[in-house]
């Protein structure tokens, strides 16, 4: 008995001393909490007055107040895979694994705009002045858009499963990379490969990126 | 890695490294210096020669990440060993190791935009920790009650924004 009671008091000591270090460096409670099943990530809006995540699980984007916590939109896009804002927060930009690309007024969460992929999405996104969007599927195929109209006026097909797609900054060329030691750079008027950066190497290529004034490509495997 | 002519597509750099694989590769701002990051180690190369100017050598495991400071003054890595290393980015020579607590398979670090600060957390952790990037002193310590996904800074730094695993989002005060 007595050793029992030892035993706890010597256990409530050890708990005491482990817990109030750590409680010491803690700054307190978050100043908000909002709940979203599933979320795998979540952005400010550009001024900050709203978050915008996004749910695997649910399939779902809900845009929060950021102050209040309170949901102001919530959108629903079947096997979504990413969803981002545009530069003044009065669009948002979803795509997913139901070979779609989707563009939402944030006001009113209407859709205003569904492109049709050939396969699973794996990535879209706006060009600068966000008059076009880009988009492309692990399968291989790249499509540019109009952005405001939703016509395809590109489609290029990689020839091996694709990891990863860069536009220049005129968007006069593309470089991708995917299941092979190549990089190709297309031209985006002739729509054919302008370049073929060959590593000859055993691994495949990870990652591509101009320089600055892309005169120099980098690139690893 | 390899550099290539944007216009030719003649190889213009090899930068041979003799590990098995590299995470991550950045060009400084001038682009005279390239920082690439593998397994156990960091390198920073001439952007020109190709020559290896330093090696920022951790324990041999996977260093996560690596960064310069916004003034390029300094470079800081996170390993797989918890700990967020800051270098100076002239010499190569170790100023401060941040110790992240907890378990980690994927320390991130970033800093602040007027590179004082730090902040640490990680993919397999619960924690985010922002130091004092001078002191290596801890500022704070969040603990989202789920493993994260992501935490960064708002615009002015006043704010961190938390996603995690457990479905909630969280917003918490950043120490002035």
């Amino acid at each position: 008995m007595k050793r029992s009671i030892a035993f706890l008091v010597f256990t409530a000591i050890l708990l005491n001393f482990s817990y109030h270090p750590a409680k010491a460096q803690q700054n307190g409670e978050p100043l908000l909490i909002l709940q979203h099943e599933g979320v795998k990530e979540a952005a400010w809006s550009p001024d900050e007055t709203r978050i915008l995540s996004w749910s695997i699980d649910k399939e779902t984007i809900i845009v929060w107040d950021a102050s209040t916590g309170n949901p102001l939109l919530n959108l629903f896009h079947a096997g979504l895979r990413g969803a981002v804002w545009n530069s003044d927060a009065s669009k948002i930009l979803s795509w997913g694994w139901d070979s779609t690309v989707k563009i939402w007024d944030f006001q009113t969460g209407e859709n205003l705009l569904t492109l049709q992929h050939d396969s699973q999405v794996s990535k879209a996104f706006w060009n600068a002045d966000e008059t076009r969007l880009l988009s492309w599927s692990h399968l291989g195929t790249v499509y540019v858009w109009d952005a405001l109209n939703g016509e395809n006026l590109l489609e290029l097909h990689h020839d091996t499963f694709l990891w990863g797609v860069k536009w220049n900054t005129d968007e006069s060329q593309i470089l991708t990379w995917g299941q092979s030691d190549e990089v190709y750079v297309w031209n985006t008027i002739s729509q054919e490969k302008h370049l073929k950066l060959h590593h000859k190497a055993e691994t495949w290529v990870v990652q591509a990126f101009w320089n600055h004034d892309e005169s120099i490509i980098l690139s690893w495997g | 890695m390899r550099l290539w002519n944007a216009d030719t597509g003649a190889p213009i750099l090899l930068l041979r490294l003799e590990e098995r694989g590299i995470m991550g590769a950045t060009w400084n701002s001038d682009e005279s210096q390239v920082l690439t990051w593998s397994y156990g180690r960091a390198t920073v190369w001439d952007g020109k020669t190709g020559d290896v100017l330093f090696i920022l050598e951790h324990s041999p495991i996977t260093t996560w990440v690596a960064s310069w400071s916004p003034a390029e003054d300094r470079i800081l890595t996170a390993s797989q060993e918890r700990i967020v290393s800051i270098w100076d980015a002239k010499t190569g020579s170790k100023l401060l190791d941040l110790n992240y607590i907890g378990r980690d398979e994927g320390l991130q670090a970033t800093w602040n935009k007027d590179g004082k600060r730090v902040l640490g957390w990680s993919f397999t952790n619960k924690a985010v920790m922002v130091w004092d990037a001078d002191n290596g002193d801890l500022l704070q310590t969040m603990n989202h009650d789920g493993n994260l996904w992501s935490a960064s800074w708002n615009a002015d730094e006043s704010r961190i924004l938390t996603c995690g695993r457990d479905g909630l989002i969280k917003i918490w005060q950043s120490p002035a």
